[in-house]
């Protein structure tokens, strides 16, 4: 699976991730929250590999029930992480082309499923206003451990503040010396306003977010553990 | 570098002068600086006043002199600017316009500097070599000529008020030898001159009358008495032709004048004093003049008569004429007697009038005196000083042509810039810093979002942060961009602007034949 080549590829990220996809996990199970959406104030900040390395990871543990769904409808990406075919999606089960059943698509991986953003005919706002998507939320809801939900960017777009009421929580991804502070600002009180809770921040780009940490934490123990690999 | 470039070359010309005892011409040069100056003439207030004489020149006056002197206001291209000018000041004409206008420019031009005690430099800066030299050159010659002008006009100044003032004290004595002389005259007019009467002659001069009287009664009888004989002879005694004729009234004349010289010397002569003897020989002979005069006259007249009647009629005439030279020289004696006596009682006031109107007199014409003194003493001195006066201020380094201009200059702009930039770099980097809204740190994000960090990724996807790629490497992006641009202007400037930075055509300044020195 390409998501997963790509964490197991970079050791620091493979770290992180995995040290993410942990504390996530004891969150919604202690706070009983299933549906966990992943936003950002703007685009490019890396919410959809955010989700598709959670979901990869998350998954790769046996016996976890992990649902992916791409709300992106205007711009979805994350099917590239997993090497699938973009439909039928959302697009067609809201359009009522298409059935739950029919849009769910698997992998290798046991534990994880997909439903992606599909070819969306009309506008993505009409169809994520459509009430069928609060029903195919309360159809999907029991069947998984966890449903991580990518989305379009909350600040730009009006799609993400209507999903957040579906959602249990929201995890903001923030790109260090990226993200603007007024915007992230905006996003959290979006967030808020919409009556949702933060779960909590990913922050991309540790590197300059905690140059130190990241250097010391990271650097020695690749060499090391790569050196330990190569021996 | 570029700015080396775009900045107009300026060149500065300098004359430096002496002024010899500065302190006297202080105010002068003040007023050609266009200082303010305060009141009191003291020598610490200027020399401490000399001390400030620096900066630039303000004084309209001056800078107009100097603008009219090299002709400025008739430059082409000021005459345009100044009419064009002129329908927003219609009330002043073409030629005020330019002038001020190029007033207002000098006197950002024109410096005054101190280089030590009685030493000045005048540094006149232009875009244009020659200009700056014509300039300081003329500058300096007029700044002599003003302040030599200054000081000839005070010197006139105090020569006038000397003038005048000796018309003021010749013409006050003048009044008060006036008023003396009236008053002496008024006194004269009433009395006699050179009366010979005083106190202790006084009855000497009284006893003389009484005698001139007593005689003048005795004579009278004589007259009578000869008149009964005369009638008594047939012969006309009221004949007045006898004592008429021109001759016997000289002859009678010098006997009253006998008798008046007596009178006047028995006042001041004791009666055994020659002059008195010799006084009475005279009398003595005139009548005996008088007397063969007559004789000689009645004979004349009455040839036909015996000679003892003519001879009666010449005794009768001879009595007349003595009755009336012993009444003449009675009256005349009177009047002194009385003229004394009127000076006896004004005497006091009189004397007093006369010994102050003399004093006053001989004051003023000691203040005259004196102040005539004093104004050749000034006259001379001031004399001097005009002769000095051209030595006081002068010329010590002339102006020459500047061949480099002295702004921008080279190594103080590279300076500036090795100094000042990286300061501004700094400067503009911080407020970049500050200003950029972007979050970069983990302490930026908590401060917005105070929600727990699950997790920090790393970089996956370096495309993301492509700008944050160009900001790592600003440096040589700032340096290269740098030596980019200047590059580029200085291929421009070749290629487009050669003229860049050279100040078209500076003001024309044509220098007169003839000097400005007086």
């Amino acid at each position: 699976m390409k998501a997963l080549e790509a964490v197991n590829r970079d050791w620091p990220v493979a770290v992180e991730v995995r040290k993410l996809q942990s504390r996530l996990w004891r969150l919604t199970r202690k706070k009983e929250k299933r549906v966990v959406l992943v936003t950002s104030a703007m685009g490019g900040e890396g919410k959809t590999t955010t989700t598709a390395y959670l979901a990869a990871t998350l998954a790769s543990h046996a016996g976890r029930r992990i649902l992916v769904l791409d709300f992106d409808l205007r711009r979805p990406k994350l099917h590239t992480h997993f090497e699938k075919d973009q439909a039928p999606g959302v697009a067609e089960i809201l359009a009522g082309q298409s059935d739950l059943e029919g849009a769910i698509q698997r992998c290798s991986l046991e534990g994880l499923h997909f439903i992606f953003a599909g070819h969306p005919e009309v506008s993505p706002s009409l169809l994520l206003d459509s009430p069928r998507l609060g029903k195919i939320m309360e159809q999907l809801r029991p069947r998984y451990d966890l449903i991580l939900i990518d989305s379009p960017p909350i600040v730009p777009v009006a799609d993400t503040s209507g999903l957040v009421p579906l959602t249990d929580s929201v995890l903001l991804v923030v790109m260090a010396g990226k993200t603007a502070r007024p915007l992230l600002a905006k996003a959290r009180e979006l967030v808020l306003g919409m009556g949702g809770s933060i779960l909590g921040l990913v922050i991309g780009n540790a590197q300059e977010a905690s140059p130190d940490s990241y250097r010391d934490s990271y650097y020695y123990s690749y060499a090391s553990e790569h050196a330990a690999g190569k021996k | 570098m570029i700015g080396l470039q775009v900045i107009p070359k300026q060149f500065r010309a300098e004359v430096d002068i002496t002024i010899e005892e500065p302190e006297a011409l202080a105010q002068d040069v003040e007023r050609v600086l266009g200082r303010e100056r305060s009141t009191g003439f003291t020598r610490g207030l200027d020399q401490r006043r000399l001390g400030q004489l620096a900066g630039k020149v303000t004084s309209n006056d001056f800078l107009e002199r100097v603008v009219r002197v090299l002709s400025m206001q008739e430059d082409p291209r000021l005459k345009r600017m100044a009419e064009d000018r002129k329908k927003k000041y219609p009330e002043l004409t073409t030629e005020d316009i330019a002038v001020r206008f190029l007033v207002t420019s000098l006197k950002a031009r024109i410096r005054v500097s101190s280089r030590g005690p009685g030493i000045y430099r005048i540094s006149v800066s232009d875009f244009s070599p020659q200009t700056a030299k014509a300039l300081a050159h003329w500058v300096s010659e007029l700044f002599i000529d003003q302040t030599t002008r200054e000081e000839l006009d005070r010197i006139q100044s105090a020569r006038v008020f000397s003038q005048e003032q000796l018309r003021i004290y010749r013409g006050e004595l003048t009044r008060s030898e006036d008023a003396l002389k009236r008053f002496q005259e008024s006194r004269i007019g009433n009395a006699l001159e050179n009366n010979p009467i005083r106190g202790d002659n006084l009855s000497i001069a009284e006893e003389v009358r009484g005698d001139l009287k007593q005689d003048e009664r005795v004579t009278r009888d004589r007259v009578g008495e000869r008149t009964r004989h005369a009638i008594s002879a047939g012969m006309p005694a009221e004949d007045p032709s006898l004592r008429d004729d021109a001759e016997t009234q000289l002859l009678a004349e010098d006997v009253a004048s006998a008798l008046n010289r007596l009178g006047r010397a028995k006042l001041t002569h004791p009666s055994n004093d020659p002059v008195i003897s010799a006084i009475n020989a005279e009398l003595v002979q005139a009548r005996n003049a008088l007397y063969r005069g007559l004789e000689k006259r009645a004979r004349k007249l009455y040839e036909n008569v015996s000679s003892g009647d003519w001879s009666s009629m010449a005794d009768l005439g001879f009595a007349q004429l003595d009755a009336d030279c012993h009444a003449e020289a009675a009256a005349a004696m009177n009047l002194l007697i009385l003229d004394y006596k009127q000076k006896v009682q004004a005497g006091p006031g009189n004397e007093l009038e006369n010994k102050r109107l003399s004093d006053e007199v001989q004051r003023k014409r000691d203040v005259l005196e004196s102040f005539q003194k004093q104004l050749v003493a000034s006259e001379l001195e001031q004399q001097v000083e005009m002769s000095e006066l051209g030595y006081r201020v002068s010329i010590v380094n002339k102006a020459q042509l500047p061949l480099e201009p002295y702004w921008p200059d080279a190594s103080k702009v590279i300076l500036l810039a090795l100094l000042l930039g990286p300061l501004l770099g700094v400067g503009f980097a911080f407020l970049a810093e500050l200003l950029d809204p972007t979050l970069r740190s983990l302490f930026d994000i908590r401060r917005v979002a105070p929600e727990p960090v699950l997790g920090t990724l790393p970089l996956v996807d370096k495309s993301t942060i492509q700008k944050r790629t160009l900001r790592s490497r600003w440096v040589p992006v700032t340096v290269v961009g740098l030596l980019a641009l200047t590059a580029a202007f200085f291929v421009a400037k070749i290629v487009w602007w050669p003229n860049l930075g050279v100040p078209k055509d500076a003001i024309q300044a044509v220098e007169p034949e003839e000097g400005v020195r007086p």
